[in-house]
């Protein structure tokens, strides 16, 4: 058997890897380290949209509803001024296979792992995707190892994940869970080396072709239900995928909504630190995903990440937790439908953003997922007391991260607050910039650059300038 | 465990690495064992795991928790925003709107 040293085991990533994806990522590197060809990344999956839709619909993936919420939009409306207040759509993708929309990702990760003839599985992640791997996984007969971060030292599970534990469990898959820190990584290179299975990753071109069915059937049913397509698109923002399949997805079908991404707001708790992780009451679509992500997409467990959210992103906001317990209490009260958390952090994002746009403007909350034991807002505002957090009815704008979570107390004290991308670009530039002492870009670089921050190629000599000028950029998340 | 402290990843912060990695899998016993033995589990996906036998067909530890006084109360004023009343509530026992929560409150 091969050390399992941490560093050893790290030193061997590269190896372990390209036996578990199937998939010479080298291929699609150009000159000089920076520059890859993502386009051929992202479209070397050998299905189009159209054996995608099949297989979804095969495997219980796919054709969810897309429902209005006439009461949320008359509530905005109530005070909005005059004239505006947008009608408020949600995409129910609780009705996938394992109840979220990660089963659209699952689906084509696991259908090209049993096409090529693996014996079983592994993904490491706390978050619906494990349920959803694992759900695919039992209707193909193949094996399924999920690794989930659940525990603190003192071994305190975070609700959320104990109940994605069960779920996974229920699907027939072995489950690890382990204690915080970035060692999951560790141990899923352990876990891949040693059973020789697939890694069933969120961020390869599988995972992200998935969603693109999801963005496709948004702008088609907008056109057969609403008679037009949908002004913006609000999606949860945690490692990319969601909006890059979701905007690649509305792109197929000809649609241009504005691309909104929403990420709860966790700043100042950090995501390896034992004491901070219980203190978080959400566990995935937050800054603490989001904007190392958006700034540092290659962050992740294959050679580089097919999702990329700066490529997509017209708009990102950021809302508080108590922002999003106030959606979700509102969506069942008042719309009858109990879901989330996942899909609740855009619908809070939708309460705020409706204002702005006019009455017959269409505006779409992209996903809703299962609701549970563990996941539902009175699990976590307990489990937030156990801990000391203070929980109250107020302005969110008290709002503190890991010390006071404050319900909203009306519809307009729901408020969005946007994040300047131009930062985002700069620090994701920054990064670059320190790699390249003399500042130099080739001209491939500079166009893979330019398409990476989502800005035309002046916009990216403004910005290159800027950044190149500055000593050393830190990323701001 | 699979890390102790000293063995962890470069660059945690700090509480984190002063606590071992660690982790915990389900199945079925190979041989019988006793609570706090090592032992050996068969896993769901047929390997074979190796640790102290902590607990035996464990309960699941998430629930609901407890209900939440500050989500009925919006959830109820905005309900009355949006169906404002025709009479006069009988019943004045919650506020009228959630920023009077305080008054509530005070009672738990």
């Amino acid at each position: 058997m091969s050390s399992q040293k941490y560093a050893e085991v790290m030193a061997r990533r590269g190896a372990i890897m390209q036996r578990a994806l199937g998939l010479d990522y080298d291929q699609f590197e150009l000159e000089g380290g920076v520059a890859f060809d993502y386009e051929g990344l992202v479209g070397s999956p050998a299905y189009d949209l159209d054996a995608v839709r099949r297989i979804q619909a095969d495997f219980k993936v796919g054709n969810t509803p897309l429902w209005e919420l006439p009461r949320l939009s008359q509530l905005v409306r109530q005070t909005a001024p005059h004239g505006q207040g947008a009608r408020i759509l949600i995409k129910d993708e609780a009705g996938n296979a394992a109840g979220s929309f990660k089963a659209r990702r699952a689906s084509l990760a696991v259908a090209h792992a049993a096409d090529l003839g693996y014996e079983g599985v592994v993904a490491a992640t706390s978050g619906n995707y494990g349920a959803a791997v694992a759900s695919q996984a039992a209707m193909r007969g193949i094996k399924a190892i999920i690794l989930q971060e659940v525990f603190d030292s003192p071994w305190r599970g975070q609700p959320e994940i104990l109940e994605k534990t069960r779920v996974c469990e229920a699907y027939g898959a072995e489950v690890w869970q382990v204690t915080v820190g970035p060692e999951l990584f560790y141990w899923h290179l352990i876990t891949l080396e040693e059973t020789g299975f697939f890694n069933a990753s969120l961020y390869t071109p599988y995972g992200i072709l998935g969603i693109e069915t999801l963005g496709y059937e948004i702008a088609e049913q907008c056109r057969d239900q609403f008679g037009r397509d949908p002004a913006a698109i609000l999606i949860t923002h945690s490692g990319g995928g969601n909006v890059t399949g979701t905007a690649r997805g509305l792109r197929r079908a000809g649609a241009d909504p504005q691309i909104i991404g929403v990420s709860v707001d966790l700043t100042g708790l950090h995501m390896a630190s034992d004491r901070d992780f219980n203190r978080k009451s959400f566990t995935t679509g937050h800054t603490g995903f989001g904007f190392p992500f958006t700034v540092n997409p290659d962050r992740v467990d294959v050679p580089r990440n097919a999702a990329r959210g700066l490529r997509y992103l017209d708009r990102y906001v950021t809302i508080t937790q108590g922002e999003v317990f106030f959606a979700t209490q509102l969506l069942a009260e008042l719309e009858g439908l109990e879901r989330g958390p996942a899909g609740n952090t855009s619908l809070a994002a939708a309460l705020s953003i409706a204002r702005e746009l006019p009455e017959d403007a269409l505006l779409v909350v992209q996903e809703t997922e299962y609701t549970g034991a563990g996941k539902h807002p009175t699990a976590q505002l307990t489990m937030a007391r156990e801990l000391g957090i203070e929980v109250r009815i107020g302005d969110p704008r008290e709002n503190k991260q890991g010390k006071r979570i404050v319900i909203a107390d009306d519809i307009d004290q729901v408020q969005a607050v946007d994040i300047d991308l131009k930062g985002l670009r700069r620090s994701y530039l920054g990064r670059i910039a320190d790699k390249r002492p003399n500042r130099s870009l080739s001209q491939e670089e500079t166009q893979f650059l330019a398409d990476e921050t989502g800005v035309s190629r002046d916009e990216f000599a403004a910005l290159w300038d800027e950044v190149a000028r500055r000593p050393i950029v830190k990323a701001q998340a | 465990m699979i890390l102790k402290p000293g063995e962890r990843a470069p660059g945690i912060p700090a509480d984190t690495a002063s606590v071992p990695f660690a982790a915990r899998v389900r199945g079925f016993l190979v041989t019988p064992a006793r609570r706090g033995a090592t032992a050996q589990v068969r896993t769901q996906a047929d390997r074979v795991a190796s640790g102290r036998l902590r607990a035996v067909l464990p309960r699941n530890p998430a629930d609901f928790g407890e209900p939440s006084l500050e989500l009925l109360v919006v959830g109820k004023a905005m309900k009355r925003r949006l169906y404002p009343p025709s009479r006069p509530d009988p019943h004045p026992t919650l506020p009228q709107r959630g920023r009077e929560f305080g008054q509530v409150e005070g009672e738990r």
